[in-house]
């Protein structure tokens, strides 16, 4: 088997998720330190020569899988925030409708 | 009375914009449990037993616990992101399964390797899950 190029991993890994991560949310910030480590951690271990060489390659095979997990993450810390706005905005929508409406059934 | 149900029509079509997450303390709950259970294997591995019946009843334990988180998320109207993130664990945790009981036994090295799988797989779920308010 190859050996693994750690560095070329994590780099590739690392660039996804600061393309992802969104500065302004406290969560993402927090989250992309912590899978970096993360990730440096997982990937140095897989170049442990006490690892069965197939074992390696299928854990290779989820790396898309985790990094797939860790982008989704941001998605739902961004998601938090639209809603939060949304909420505001559909409530607000709701009232001047409902003062309308009000209008309209006190004239009929 | 047209108006009437044409009023009621528009506000559910506005409340039905509003799907993004929603905050449930019971998959929190499930999550942490299915997260405690699945380190108690590789602490329990530490003392050096490593072998694949030791395990089996707690693996299928976490099994079912995130099964639950997934199903849940189906029937609680979850953003896409969630599921993704339920799906990825869900796979994670039977590749993990399935390679021990595949070996019957692990060594050191492997069985820490698989401790930082699992934590790379639960982490992002459960971080989603904390974001929710």
């Amino acid at each position: 088997m190859p050996q693994i190029n750690i560095k070329e991993l994590l780099d590739a890994s690392v660039d996804a998720l600061k393309q992802a991560a969104l500065p302004h949310i406290p969560e993402a910030a927090g989250a992309l330190s912590f899978y970096i480590i993360q990730n440096s951690e997982r990937l140095a271990g897989l170049a442990d020569p006490d690892l069965d060489p197939e074992y390696v390659k299928e854990r290779l095979a989820l790396e898309g899988d985790i990094l797939t997990s860790q982008l989704a993450s941001f998605e739902v810390f961004g998601q938090r925030l639209a809603k939060d706005a949304q909420d505001a905005t559909v409530q607000s929508i709701i009232t001047t409708f409902l003062t309308i409406l009000t209008k309209f059934i006190i004239a009929a | 009375m047209k108006k009437t149900f044409l009023f009621i029509a528009l506000i559910a079509g506005l409340l039905s914009c509003n799907k993004y997450t929603v905050q449930s303390k019971v998959q929190m709950d499930i999550l942490e449990r299915a997260y405690d259970n699945a380190k108690s294997i590789y602490t329990q591995m530490n003392t050096g037993n490593r072998a694949y019946p030791v395990y089996e009843s707690t693996y299928n334990l976490v099994a079912l616990q995130i099964d639950s988180v997934y199903n849940n998320d189906l029937s609680r109207n979850s953003n896409s992101a969630l599921l993704r993130e339920d799906k990825v664990l869900i796979k994670v945790w039977s590749a993990i399964q399935n390679y021990h009981r595949g070996r019957g036994q692990l060594n050191a090295a492997t069985a820490e390797q698989e401790r930082k799988t699992m934590e790379s797989a639960f982490t992002p779920r459960l971080k989603s899950e904390q974001s929710i308010k």
